[in-house]
């Protein structure tokens, strides 16, 4: 019985901390469920993920009721397809997807992902296919999540990939058109994707990964905030340092609980613990905004100056709460400024104060890369293609991972205002200035040679 | 083989009081099992088992005890675990989880009364409790550690505690063991392999 003040404030200090858990993934194998005919290919695939994932959502239900932690959502990831689909066609590999959609839809999982092609050095015919299909394989799956990986510090960027996933893009939005290009947000295109860790975007079950393992994405949206405005609360005026150690804090805090359910989980379905993603990601539920904690901070609307700023205070209280915390923290945190799915970010489109400029901006300085952002539907191929190897650029430049998401919607200007269900807000679309001007550029094709 | 006393004694808090007590069991060839203090408003308490030589009177164990700490104006209280109703010592197939419960808020009567009731219904094992009221504005934060057993909905219990005690601005928090132990050691998780041993019932007492 140890009846003494500091035993009480440190529980005043933890008892009411609002922790949760934003993702559970789980990395299945399925290279060996290779076969030369796409009937034996799919069924293959479709009971592997079956036998493996059947146990899943049952088992976060359980671990997630005895720790009172919340799950926000449920996803797999297989072994890149381009690797395990060779010799199919477009065609057939829309039908891999559908098999992929099945798996996990009977599962009960809300992603899965690995219908992913590596094209950084170059482009195999596998490859080529599986990107030619993903207008339909996007347009007629919901839970299946693709991603190309188009560049790396080391090997330079495929800049004909790039010019093709321009095209590709939107031909995956206009496929979707009735859903405003929903497809498109599903698609993204990476550079320097390690297989370290599998970010939250294009996850696919990277190399040396074992057949089935177990990752868990931090929840930190919420504590941050929690954190901060009982901070503010007592002292209004706060020096940044104060903050970031608060920030810092409810990291580590998030990414211990994160780590203590990935485990419990991971043991529990008998699978490998792989990884915590200590990115800063919002969720769907009101108070989980990225960029309303740059308000808290005192930005008062994201975009404006000090944006930059302000990210990466929070980004490197992020990853030094979370190396901290965890030997397993993922190598690369980054903040997720998801247009879509933020809710401030969303309502700053419409307030015409938001520039798609400073958006670039804000996607270096610790998003890694644009993420959900909706573009008027007559951008040109070349400048999308251009918008994208110009995000690409600067992660293979600062040697550090991108993942971009755009979505060119159909029929659409600049202006007007797009509604999405599920996960997504309502947004305007942001005015990209200088379409058109970098056609002859982006059609040389070719490769950037490697950063030294 | 050894006779097993469980012992508390309450006395203002003084100085020398520990030393006394311990000088009286080393006299009667006795050896401290385990021991547990508190000092609450300046009062001292302590609960401890003691074993001492078979042959050693129990007369005589109690006199010297009590007499020792008269000067200190302790009272002790003593209990013979062999003359207790017998104690059903047995397993549960699964063992109980471990959680900590708080409640904090402006102070009023009723509120241990009201959540001991509610853990007595679930058969939940109170295995720590803790409590304070701050001088200057009465509000109180409690502490309970609780063994709760399989079955048992740990989150539909502070859903209910919630609802009782909201509407008077007391707050309910429910965490399970295992995660405050992540929040607060230093080691990672994985790597604190310290859990708490399966808890053992001893007759129905909560």
């Amino acid at each position: 019985m140890a009846h003494n003040d500091s035993f009480f404030s440190a529980l005043q200090q933890l008892r009411q901390l609002p922790l949760d858990v934003r993702t559970i993934t789980l990395g299945i194998n399925v290279s060996d469920c290779h076969d030369h005919g796409l009937h034996g290919l799919c069924e293959s695939l479709y009971q592997r993920i079956i036998s493996k994932a059947e146990r899943l959502t049952g088992i976060c239900g359980e671990v997630s009721s005895l720790f009172g932690v919340p799950i926000m959502q449920r996803r797999i990831v297989v072994t890149p397809i381009d690797r395990v689909a060779q010799g199919f066609d477009a065609a057939d590999l829309v039908n891999v997807a559908k098999t992929l959609e099945g798996a996990a839809a009977q599962v009960r999982v809300d992603r899965i992902g690995g219908f992913a092609a590596d094209v950084q050095h170059g482009m195999s015919s596998s490859a080529r296919e599986l990107i030619l299909s993903l207008p339909r394989a996007l347009s007629q799956t919901v839970r299946v999540r693709a991603a190309v990986h188009v560049g790396t510090t080391e090997s330079g960027v495929n800049m004909e990939a790039i010019a093709l996933m321009g095209r590709i893009l939107k031909e995956t939005a206009e496929a979707d058109a009735e859903r405003n290009g929903d497809a498109a947000a599903k698609l993204v295109i990476l550079a320097n994707n390690a297989t370290g860790h599998p970010h939250l975007t294009g996850a696919c079950l990277g190399d040396g990964w074992g057949d089935l393992v177990v990752h868990v994405g931090i929840g930190a949206a919420s504590i941050i905030r929690h954190a901060l405005v009982e901070r503010l609360e007592q002292e209004p005026n706060a020096p940044l340092h104060e903050l970031a150690a608060e920030i810092q804090t409810a990291v580590f805090q998030s990414t211990r609980t994160a780590e203590l359910v990935g485990r419990e989980i991971a043991d529990r379905m008998g699978a490998d613990f792989g990884g915590v993603d200590v990115s800063l990601a919002p969720t769907r539920r009101p108070h989980d905004s990225v960029a309303a904690l740059l308000s808290l901070l005192g930005i008062e609307q994201v975009g404006a100056p000090g944006t930059a700023t302000a990210l990466t205070l929070i980004l490197n209280a992020v990853r030094a709460g979370a190396a901290f915390a965890s030997c397993s923290a993922g190598g690369y945190s980054r903040i997720m400024l998801s247009v879509l799915e933020d809710s401030a970010l969303a309502a700053a489109t419409k307030s015409k104060e938001l520039t798609f400029d400073q958006l670039c901006m804000a996607a270096n300085a610790g998003s890694g890369g644009l993420d959900l952002v909706s573009l008027p539907g007559d951008t040109d191929v070349a400048t999308l293609a251009a918008i994208i190897s110009d995000q690409v650029s600067f992660a293979v430049l600062n040697r550090r991972p991108a993942a971009i998401r755009l979505i060119p919607v159909p029929g659409k200007r600049a202006g007007e205002g797009v509604t999405y269900s599920g996960m997504m807000n309502d947004a305007v679309i942001l005015p990209v200035r200088g379409t058109g001007l970098s056609k002859t550029f982006i059609e040389r094709g070719g490769r950037l040679p490697p950063v030294r | 083989m050894a006779r097993r006393y469980i012992m508390t004694v309450l006395a203002a808090n003084r100085v020398g009081i520990l030393a006394a007590l311990t000088n009286a069991l080393d006299e009667l060839g006795g050896n401290m099992l385990d021991v547990s203090q508190a000092v609450i408003q300046d009062f001292f308490t302590m609960i401890l088992a003691a074993e001492f030589p078979v042959d050693r009177d129990p007369e005589v164990i109690v006199d010297h005890i009590r007499a020792v700490c008269r000067p200190f104006g302790a009272e002790v209280a003593l209990k013979n675990p062999e003359n207790e109703p017998a104690f059903e010592i047995f397993e549960e197939p699964t063992p109980r989880q471990r959680y900590v419960l708080t409640a904090a808020g402006p102070d009023r009567p009723g509120v241990l009364r009201f959540i001991a009731h509610r853990l007595a219904q679930d058969d939940i094992i109170l295995i720590d409790l803790q409590g304070m009221r701050s001088k200057t504005n009465h509000s109180f934060l409690a502490s309970m550690e609780l063994a709760v057993p399989p079955g048992v909905d740990a989150l539909k219990l502070r859903t209910d505690l919630d609802h009782e005690f909201r509407a008077d601005g007391i707050t309910i928090a429910l965490q399970h063991r295992r995660v405050l132990a992540a929040l607060a050691h230093p080691e990672p998780v994985g790597f604190n392999t310290v859990s708490p041993p399966a808890y053992t019932i001893a007759g129905g007492a909560g």
